[in-house]
């Protein structure tokens, strides 16, 4: 389908480009290195308008800004994007045995942390990025490794409904959910599978240890895995609280009689990574769309949706109540490598 | 029209054979009736001859065509033997209207539409049926489904005509004219026939030649008169009615002409003459069997009737059938019967006359 | 033996006698079937002739007839050449559409790494698979399915014979509404019930406690009784129209013959109704049995909650659940599963092979009804309550959540047709629909053709192989879904790249193919076994082929029961997403994972909007099938 010429190119592109790489990841730039990369990121962006498409796996279903991003690049580089759509391990399946197979039809993934991990360090599907302008921006907590972009990350706190919970009640802490007067009253997602559930899991054992978690599950917690389901389940009353509910349903749920606490120690989150796919049809392309999801624009458009920004740079517009709760401290996230330890470990605590 | 030729024709299951060498020749025309008791092999000799069932030895032909032939591994189709065929359940498809139905055979040869419409009420014609072309077929009664069958099984005028016991789904009554009609228009149209059933007297009323089978073999062929009164053996003896059989020893034998021999018996108390079909040696045993219709009650007084059997006993049983009486006789400790005119005066010790033409010898 | 079972008949059956005593009924009563044809249909080895002693040491399982069947129909198809090439093309398919796929999955199970991956065979997955937990959760598993297949059963049928076979007012309207539940997307009747029926607001709860005055909740779906009764909402309909057919085609005289000699009504139905359904009924409960095991909606969303494990909702965790993905232990769960059902549906065939319920005969039947007197409007409050409280209640749900912004909020403030506006309005939806119609039309048509094909080789021939192709067709039935559609991805993706599947919407609709396929065989076989032989040897006698006789007779008889198996599969495929979500590809996004995306997204009003869609066009299926069906029936 492409001509020899262009996939010469192409690989001195990319090679061009994972140099430019190591240079971003340098310290200081000089400026004729700044310039010099410039000039690097042009060609690779003209070798992107060329392909004019690319496809992207991701494991966020149904993520709205995946919309804002096929506009973007349609309108602002003329690049068509394919976004397919699934859940976390069936996009991971789906990868693993394209590569397999020798079928590369996506160029970037996009999936939580724990399941990139496993597919770097398992089923070796990615390639290096090669580094990106705007990786230089990324704030601490969200650093890029040659083959991991974050792009974006969902935090968790809970979800109160107010009529059944008056604003003293209101839990302040994840430790007052250990609190007697809530036994049998907390709807949570499950601590026993991947998710937000096995994220509150993990870092509540993390930070304080196995104790609190022995605890609650003497509180009766009702764990049920239909997210959307329990959200509504608390606006109608059903159970007071629920746990962990990610920050996205702020907006969602806008206008319900629930209200979304953080706690003070801070809240959970999961990261969300990009990767390029290995002998990906459409590299250049890949890039420019990985670029793009950590510029402002996108980041902004993730902000809006209650989701954590990864880029420090400055949003405006965000509404006021999700933007004030994306403030709060995060309490941490999981490390991929315990992940499966620490699930068994909640199956043994609820059985 | 054609014939059709049996020539020993076998169907085996494993090591079972359901036929066994069948030999049977249909003329053109003729009426044939397959009868036996349940299992003796007739509805599997007819599937055989339809096409239905494959015979596993011997050869069928039906007109100048071998049809099936076991050694040579040749097998025709059911759909390309150009038969008619009447089902025990009709068959008739409750999908369509009776014209369909009928019409069925024709539309399946490509037969030009007039053609089809021309035909088919023709056919309903012939089974009187004329009225119901448009009706839903299962919206007719028993005997109406029954005219439509043979209606359809007759509309492309097939080399020849099978039939599945047609009328052992009717009531007696319906049975009878069911019969009667389908003789008539077989005879009328001159059609080859071949028919099953498990009746004998549906049998009788019906067929040109009937073909008595048990147990996969045909134990005889011949007119009905020829099966009812010179059965070859006792199965197709007592196939028929209930005839008695009276053992006897031979005292002497004279032949009366081809396979008609007179034979003098002797019976514990009764000495007389029969007829048989071979000769028999003196003193051989044998059984005469005799039908209860054609014993007759006579006055004890004369004996003169030379050549009969002449019997005597007592009457133990009695009843009355409207047209006939029919009677149990003790004769010397074994038990006869009789069908006697209902109006004979009847009393205790009888005396009983059996023509010699009527009674038959049957080896024992 | 004919004569003992005819004079048998004769003494038992006072309708002959009352024909000839009644001349004008006669021919009418004769024309029906008498209990001679009744015992020839229940036992026709003991009737037909061709019996063999010798047939029983060979084959000491089979009942004897089926030798001489076997040679019946022998010779009816065409040349054993022809033949030969048919079962051959039949079996590649087969092989194609489900070995190949779950050989992936058994290499998967044998495998310490999924296709593709380098890694050592072993059976650490049996291994695992057998703890004493799982055996917990098998029983609690199989306690559940039989808890919900068994009253499903006995309401199905009574269903089904309170619309084919009596008065009821409005049986046509009745038939189309007590099928509904069936085709409403699990989730939603999921969701539907945990609002009506949850222990702390739920509507039904609030209800009683209004009533009595009582703080208590005696309702509460989040239990086994809530997941049983969820699933009951599914299997009564679907069992449903599986049996109703089977009622419908059967000559009532069977029963009034029954009747006539002296047995009470309920006596009837027992004795001879059910009996004579036998193998219909037998089949749709084991089915409905086996959609019980692999239900999984049911248990995700009211068993979770209240602790309840079922080996799907495991299967899934130790798919989507574990880091990494346990395949190897999820495919061995699911083979061993596997293992059990085919076990189960043996039985049921061994137990049912070669006892031939033909019930359509030649004869032609006229399916009279019942008259219940004023029982009827009994019967039709039944039905009205199952309509009411299966579909009323949750689709009233629907209907009224999908005006408000919110999902079970009602307030004023709140109406909007925002919903409607962003689903109509919405290219994505517009493109799945499309794409789901097509594939519906396209797979449905394929799968039911296939079914045919198959059904009719394994109910109606003796042919060599039969077997095999039989159990080929059921096999991705026994195999959960969400497993079958992993071992569809592996099996797809791993063809030489020359086959263009993977990737296409071809891979959607072989799957789909292969999913459906048993369901239109089960609706097939029980067409097919309900029509005598004499029909379709009587049109090879008077001279049509094989082809012919298929497509006038055996078609034509048997396409009321394909068009419900159509339906069924076309309702199948819109609301599959296992293999969906793992085979769609870019353009070819169907129905189902829009409706992922939007659930997910926590768009539970948008979701009712299309499944309200569903609901309609279903209704519309089911009104334009019925009025043919009627249509044809009233001819009879």
């Amino acid at each position: 389908m492409t001509s020899g010429n262009d996939q010469a190119e192409r690989r001195w592109i990319t090679r061009r480009a994972a140099l430019l790489g190591l240079a971003a990841g340098s310290v200081v730039f000089s400026a004729p290195e700044a310039a010099r990369a410039e000039d690097e990121w042009g060609k690779l962006v003209a070798a992107a308008r060329n392909e004019g498409h690319v496809v992207l796996y991701s494991a966020f279903v149904g993520l709205a800004a995946h919309q804002n991003l096929k506009k973007d690049l349609e309108a602002t580089y003329g690049i068509t994007v394919d976004i397919l759509e699934a859940r976390a391990s069936e996009v991971r399946e789906r990868i693993r045995i394209e590569q397999a197979a020798g079928r590369f039809a996506v160029d970037v993934s996009e999936n939580g942390r724990t399941t990139t991990t496993l597919q770097i360090e398992q089923d070796h599907v990615f390639d290096p990025h090669g580094m990106l302008p705007s990786a230089g921006r990324l704030k601490a907590e969200f650093r890029a490794d040659d083959i991991r972009v974050p792009v974006f990350a969902i935090v968790y706190g809970i979800l109160a409904n107010t009529r059944l919970v008056k604003p003293d009640d209101e839990p302040k802490s994840w430790l007052d959910l250990a609190d007697p007067r809530w036994k049998g009253k907390i709807l949570s997602d499950d601590f026993r599978a991947l998710g937000g559930g096995g994220v509150l899991f993990y870092v509540l054992e993390d930070h304080y240890g196995r104790d609190v978690l022995e605890k609650l599950a003497k509180q009766d917690l009702k764990f049920s895995r239909e997210i959307p389901a329990n959200e509504r389940r608390i606006a109608r009353g059903e159970y007071p609280l629920y746990v962990p509910v990610s920050l996205t349903s702020v907006p969602e749920l806008k206008g319900l009689p629930v209200k979304f606490l953080a706690p003070r120690e801070g809240l959970p989150f999961i990261g969300y990574d990009l990767a390029l796919l290995k002998n990906a049809p459409n590299p250049n392309a890949a890039r420019l769309l990985m670029e793009y999801c950590i510029g402002q624009k996108m980041q902004q458009a993730y902000a809006n949706l209650g989701l954590l920004p990864v880029t420090a740079d400055p949003l405006s517009g965000v509404d006021p109540a999700v933007a004030e709760l994306g403030k709060s401290k995060l309490l941490g996230t999981t490390d991929p490598a315990r992940m499966d330890q620490l699930l068994a470990l909640a199956r043994q605590i609820y059985p | 029209m054609s014939n059709v030729v049996l020539e020993k024709v076998s169907r085996n299951f494993g090591k079972f054979s359901a036929v066994s060498g069948v030999d049977l020749r249909v003329n053109e025309g003729e009426f044939v009736t397959l009868l036996g008791p349940s299992g003796c092999g007739k509805t599997t000799t007819l599937r055989m001859v339809a096409g239905l069932e494959q015979n596993t030895g011997g050869r069928i032909s039906i007109g100048d065509r071998v049809v099936s032939d076991a050694e040579r591994g040749l097998f025709v189709p059911a759909e390309r033997r150009a038969l008619g065929m009447v089902f025990q359940s009709y068959a008739i498809w409750p999908h369509m209207t009776v014209f369909d139905n009928v019409a069925y055979p024709l539309r399946v040869r490509r037969t030009p539409r007039p053609d089809i419409r021309a035909r088919v009420l023709e056919a309903l014609r012939l089974v009187e049926m004329g009225d119901y072309a448009d009706r839903p077929a299962p919206a007719l009664s028993g005997g109406q489904q029954q005219r439509v069958a043979i209606a359809r099984a007759l509309v492309f005028e097939p080399a020849l005509l099978l039939l599945d016991e047609p009328l052992s789904n009717l009531d007696a009554r319906l049975r009878a004219q069911m019969g009667a009609e389908f003789r008539a228009l077989q005879k009328r149209l001159q059609i080859t026939s071949l028919y099953v059933t498990h009746d004998q007297e549906e049998a009788m009323a019906l067929s040109d030649r009937i073909v008595v089978m048990q147990a996969g073999r045909v134990l005889q062929i011949g007119t009905p008169e020829e099966i009812y009164q010179r059965p070859l053996s006792q199965a197709v003896a007592t196939f028929f009615g209930s005839p008695n059989l009276l053992p006897a020893t031979v005292v002497a034998c004279a032949r009366l002409g081809e396979s008609q021999f007179e034979l003098s018996v002797r019976g514990s108390g009764w000495a007389g003459v029969c007829r048989a079909r071979e000769a028999a040696v003196k003193d051989a045993t044998v059984l005469v069997m005799v039908r209860p219709e054609n014993i007759r009650l006579v006055d004890r007084a004369s004996r003169d009737t030379g050549g009969s059997i002449i019997l005597s006993g007592r009457v133990i049983d009695s009843s009355f059938h409207g047209a006939r009486r029919s009677v149990t006789i003790d004769v010397g400790g074994s038990l006869m019967k009789a069908d006697l005119p209902a109006m004979a005066p009847l009393s205790e010790l009888v005396t009983l006359n059996i023509d010699e033409r009527t009674a038959w010898a049957l080896a024992s | 033996m004919e004569r003992s079972w005819q004079e048998k008949a004769e003494c038992a059956n006072p309708a002959r006698s009352f024909a000839s005593a009644k001349p004008t009924g006669a021919e009418k009563f004769c024309a029906r079937p008498s209990l001679i044809e009744l015992a020839e249909n229940l036992y026709p080895q003991q009737v037909n002739m061709a019996i063999s002693a010798d047939e029983r040491v060979e084959d000491p399982g089979r009942v004897p007839f089926a030798a001489g069947l076997r040679a019946r129909l022998r010779v009816l198809e065409g040349t054993a050449a022809s033949r030969t090439a048919g079962v051959a093309l039949l079996v590649v398919i087969l092989a194609f559409l489900s070995i190949y796929p779950l050989s992936m999955l058994l290499y998967g199970s044998l495998h310490s790494t999924p296709p593709g991956m380098a890694g050592v065979f072993n059976l650490d997955g049996y291994q695992a698979v057998l703890t004493r937990q799982n055996l917990v959760m098998l029983l609690n598993t199989v306690g559940i399915s039989l808890a919900k297949t068994f009253p499903s059963l006995v309401i199905a049928v009574l269903l089904a014979w309170i619309l084919a076979r009596t008065d009821t007012p409005f049986r046509g309207a009745l038939e189309v509404l007590v099928t509904l539940p069936f085709f409403i997307p699990p989730i939603l009747t999921a969701m539907a019930w945990g609002m009506l029926g949850n222990p702390q607001v739920g509507l039904l709860n609030q209800l009683y406690q209004w009533a009595t005055g009582s703080s208590n909740s005696p309702i509460n779906v989040y239990s086994y009784g809530g997941v049983i009764w969820h699933m009951m909402q599914y299997s009564i309909p679907f069992m449903f129209l599986l049996i109703v057919d089977a009622f419908r085609a059967m000559d009532p005289s069977l029963e009034e013959a029954a009747r006539m000699c002296g047995a009470s009504r309920w006596r009837t139905f027992r004795t001879v109704t059910l009996l004579l359904i036998l193998p219909a009924l037998s089949s749709a409960a084991i089915l409905s049995f086996i959609r019980g095991i692999e239900n999984f909606e049911s248990p995700l969303f009211f068993g979770s909650p209240a602790g309840i494990r079922v080996i799907t909702t495991d299967i899934y965790d130790s798919i989507n659940q574990r880091s990494p993905p346990q395949y190897q232990y999820a495919t061995a769960v699911s083979f061993v599963i596997m293992a059990l059902l085919l076990l189960i549906v043996l039985l049921q065939w061994k137990l049912l092979r070669g006892r031939n319920f033909t019930t359509v005969s030649g004869k032609g039947y006229s399916p009279t009804v019942m008259k219940l007197g004023k029982w009827r409007w009994a019967t039709f409050a039944f039905c009205v309550l199952f309509f009411a409280v299966t579909v009323v209640l949750p689709v009233g749900q629907l209907l009224i959540g999908s005006f408000f912004k919110f999902f079970g909020f009602y307030q004023w403030d709140m109406l909007t047709l925002e919903h409607y506006r962003a689903v109509f309005g919405s290219s994505e939806f517009w493109r799945g629909f499309g794409n789901t119609m097509l594939l519906g039309l396209a797979g449905a048509s394929l799968t039911m053709v296939l079914g045919g094909v198959v059904a009719y080789i394994s109910v109606r021939t003796k042919w060599r192989g039969r077997m095999l192709i039989d159990v080929m067709a059921w096999l991705p039935w026994m195999m959960p879904g969400i497993v079958l559609g992993v071992g569809f991805l592996w099996g797809f993706a791993l063809l030489p790249h020359a086959i263009p599947i993977y990737g296409t919407i071809w891979a959607l609709l072989l799957a789909y193919i292969s999913l459906g396929t048993p369901l239109s065989v089960q609706v097939m076989s029980s067409a097919y076994s309900q029509l005598s032989y004499d029909i379709e040897e009587c049109s090879r006698v008077h001279g049509a082929s094989w082809l012919q006789t298929m497509r006038h007779i055996m078609i034509a008889l048997a396409w009321p029961s394909f068009a419900v198996g159509w339906v069924l599969v076309f309702f199948g495929i819109m609301r599959e997403l296992s293999a969906s979500v793992l085979l769609y590809s870019v353009g070819s996004e169907v129905l189902s994972v829009v409706l992922l995306k939007l659930w997910t997204n926590g768009n539970a009003e948008q979701v009712s909007v299309i499944g309200l869609m569903m609901i309609v066009l279903v209704v519309l299926f089911r009104w334009v099938q019925l009025k043919v069906i009627k249509a044809r029936i009233s001819t009879l």
